[in-house]
Order: structure tokens, then C-alpha cells, then sequence
């Protein structure tokens, strides 16, 4: 099968149930690109996860540097395309409609059934992105980077700084 | 030309606004979005900003683009919904492109491969993160954590199809919610 229409049909189907954001999909994208379509490798996988990270902007252009390692330009276009077009056409409906959904006790009980979908999800992404280098040094490393967090409003760009020069120091192998 | 028109938000400004908002929005773009839209150009109240914060968070796919296209669609239609769209994808796209390449050139080195390692276990820490300030949000903890354990169950060592995931889990939560709230 045609690489872009893998692309684009299984992108337009994760859109819809994008529960919590392009990180917590992230399973999901691994599941149908890397465990079914074998797309590309695991370690490839997350390593564009993890240097999406690094660029300002939304998450969701982690999507687009998938698609372009997968299929170039073309590639990058169609599964950003996919992603998002149809949750922006809901966006754009729920708009024009909006002040019929005013009831704010809805929204709340529908974000609140959503959450352990998302926490779990999040939960998901978090082992994957590591599994592949597992050892107690990340797992030592990830918790002081947690405890900061925890501790301080920090900007996430100063971590990866700090995770990238860790990393090439060799502290994590 | 007066202030009025000035003031007038146009396609053209709307990209640009979210291009700049793309392009400085770091470890998420969110905050940024408030700074500029409702504390310095004044395009939203408070009220009119949480509203879309929380429609965009209960629909699926990204937060920010959905927020980006009901703004847009709110101030200039169709056109104004694409151009913020696109202003806040394309030129971090086009940044994570540059990066992405070095990397690539570089992928052999043990270096890189460390750095690599560096930034997996900072993402990893800052998802983690992300699901804490989640589940610290709210009221009812015990159910959500034990909700999202099955979550985490069926989809990390049963490698359930999201689609039937949500199926499970969602009326579940759904109908817990919906008797808490009573």
C-alpha cells in the first residue's frame, strides 16, 4: 500500500480520538506506525519524539517530522494535514455553535472523564520514550529532572540543555 | 488612518501573531498565548480565553491548534481560522526541520547518541510531569489514578487499539463523574 495513504487514512483516525494531546497519542502512533506498519524503528521512533521537543511551537509538529522521515514533503504535509484538519473542523462547528453549549457543569464532568484516559496515556508515553535505554542512571536522572519541576516554574528548554549536555557526557550510558 | 482600523485584527495579522506566538512558545506555547492575546493586544477577555481553553482540551487532537482555529474562525471566518493555523504550525515545523538535520548529519557520533539519550529522559520526565499536574487537578483521585492504571495497563502491556481503550474507560469515568455530580 501507498506510503501517504497509510499516512493520511491511520492520521485522520488517531485525530478523532486524540484524547489529551499529542503526547499522549504518542502510543498509539507507535502502535499503528512502528508495531504494525513497521514504518521505522523503535529508537528512531522516540529519537524524533525527543528532538521535537527541542523546537518552539506545539507538540503536534512531531507529526510533521514523522511524516517527512517516512515520506519526505509530502510525507510531512499529509499527516499534519490528517492530524489536525478534522479536529479543527469540529473546533470550528463547536464555534459557530457554542452558545448552546454553555453549561459549564458538562464541560467539567466531560473533562474530568476524560482525564484518567489522558493521565493514562501520558503514563504510556512517558515508559516508551525510555524503554529502549533503560537503566538506573536515566531512571536517577529522571527523577532529579521531575524533582525540579516539582520545586521550580522552570522553562522546559533549559532542561533539554541540560539533558542534552548530560547525555553527551556520556553520565547516561 | 484611524485607531479603529488600526486596532482591526486582518488574516494577515493573525498569522503573524501566531507565527510569533509559535516561534517563542518553548515548552508550550499556552502561556505565551495569554501574555499576547489577552494581556497585551486585548483580543479576548479572561472569561472568553478559558472558554476556549476548555473547548479546545475536551476535543481530541491538539490543544493549541484547536484553540488557534476556533479563535481565528471567531475574529475572520474561514480564512482567519487557517491563517492561525497555519501562522502557529509552519514556521516551528520549519525550525524543528533545521534541528532535525543537524541530528541526522551528526547520528553516528557517540555524542550525539548521548544527547540524544539526555533529551529521551528530559521529554520522558516532563510527559510524566504533565500526567502529575493532571491527576493533582483533580477532585477525585483515587477513582482517576485507578482509572488511569487500567489505562496504562490495557494500552502499555496489552496493546489495545486506543479506539477500544476509550471505549472502556470513558463510560466508566463518564458515569462515576456524572453520579459525583448529582
Amino acid at each position: 500500500m501507498n506510503l501517504i495513504w497509510i499516512l493520511s487514512y491511520n492520521f485522520f483516525i488517531i485525530s478523532l480520538i486524540a484524547i489529551g494531546g499529542v503526547s499522549a497519542v504518542v502510543p498509539e502512533i507507535h502502535r499503528v506506525f512502528v508495531e504494525h506498519y513497521h514504518l521505522m524503528d523503535e529508537q528512531l521512533f522516540t529519537q524524533l519524539f525527543a528532538i521535537s521537543q527541542a523546537a518552539p511551537g506545539p507538540n503536534v509538529i512531531f507529526v510533521g517530522l514523522f511524516g517527512w522521515q517516512v515520506a519526505g514533503v509530502m510525507g510531512a504535509v499529509v499527516s499534519l494535514f490528517s492530524l489536525c484538519v478534522p479536529t479543527l473542523l469540529l473546533a470550528v462547528m463547536f464555534e459557530k455553535t457554542g452558545s448552546q453549549y454553555q453549561s459549564k457543569k458538562w464541560y467539567n464532568v466531560i473533562k474530568l472523564s476524560l482525564s484518567p484516559i489522558a493521565i493514562g496515556l501520558l503514563l504510556s508515553t512517558s515508559t516508551l520514550l525510555i524503554k529502549k535505554d533503560f537503566n538506573w542512571k536515566m531512571i536517577v536522572f529522571i527523577s532529579v529532572i521531575v524533582f525540579i519541576l516539582s520545586k521550580w516554574k522552570l522553562n522546559s528548554i533549559y532542561l533539554l540543555f541540560i539533558g542534552i549536555i548530560v547525555g553527551a557526557l556520556g553520565l547516561l550510558n | 488612518m484611524s485607531l479603529k482600523n488600526y486596532n482591526e485584527i486582518t488574516t494577515i495579522k493573525l498569522f503573524v501573531t501566531f507565527a510569533a506566538l509559535g516561534l517563542r512558545g518553548f515548552g508550550g506555547v499556552m502561556p505565551y498565548v495569554h501574555a499576547s492575546l489577552v494581556e497585551k493586544k486585548k483580543w479576548l477577555t479572561n472569561e472568553e480565553f478559558s472558554e476556549l481553553i476548555v473547548i479546545g482540551q475536551i476535543l481530541p487532537g491538539a490543544n493549541v491548534t484547536n484553540f488557534a482555529a476556533m479563535f481565528g474562525y471567531r475574529k475572520c471566518g474561514w480564512q482567519g481560522s487557517l491563517a492561525a493555523v497555519l501562522g502557529i504550525l509552519i514556521p516551528p515545523f520549519l525550525v524543528l526541520l533545521v534541528i532535525y538535520n543537524f541530528f541526522k548529519i551528526y547520528a553516528e557520533l557517540a555524542v550525539i547518541k548521548g544527547a540524544l539519550k539526555g533529551m529521551l529522559a528530559v521529554a520522558s520526565a516532563l510527559v510524566l510531569v504533565t500526567a502529575a499536574k493532571l491527576v493533582l487537578a483533580q477532585t477525585r483521585r483515587v477513582v482517576t489514578i485507578l482509572l488511569s492504571i487500567l489505562c496504562v495497563t490495557l494500552s502499555g502491556y496489552f496493546k489495545l487499539p486506543l479506539f477500544y481503550i476509550i471505549l472502556i474507560i470513558f463510560p466508566i469515568a463518564l458515569l462515576m463523574g456524572w453520579r459525583a455530580s448529582k
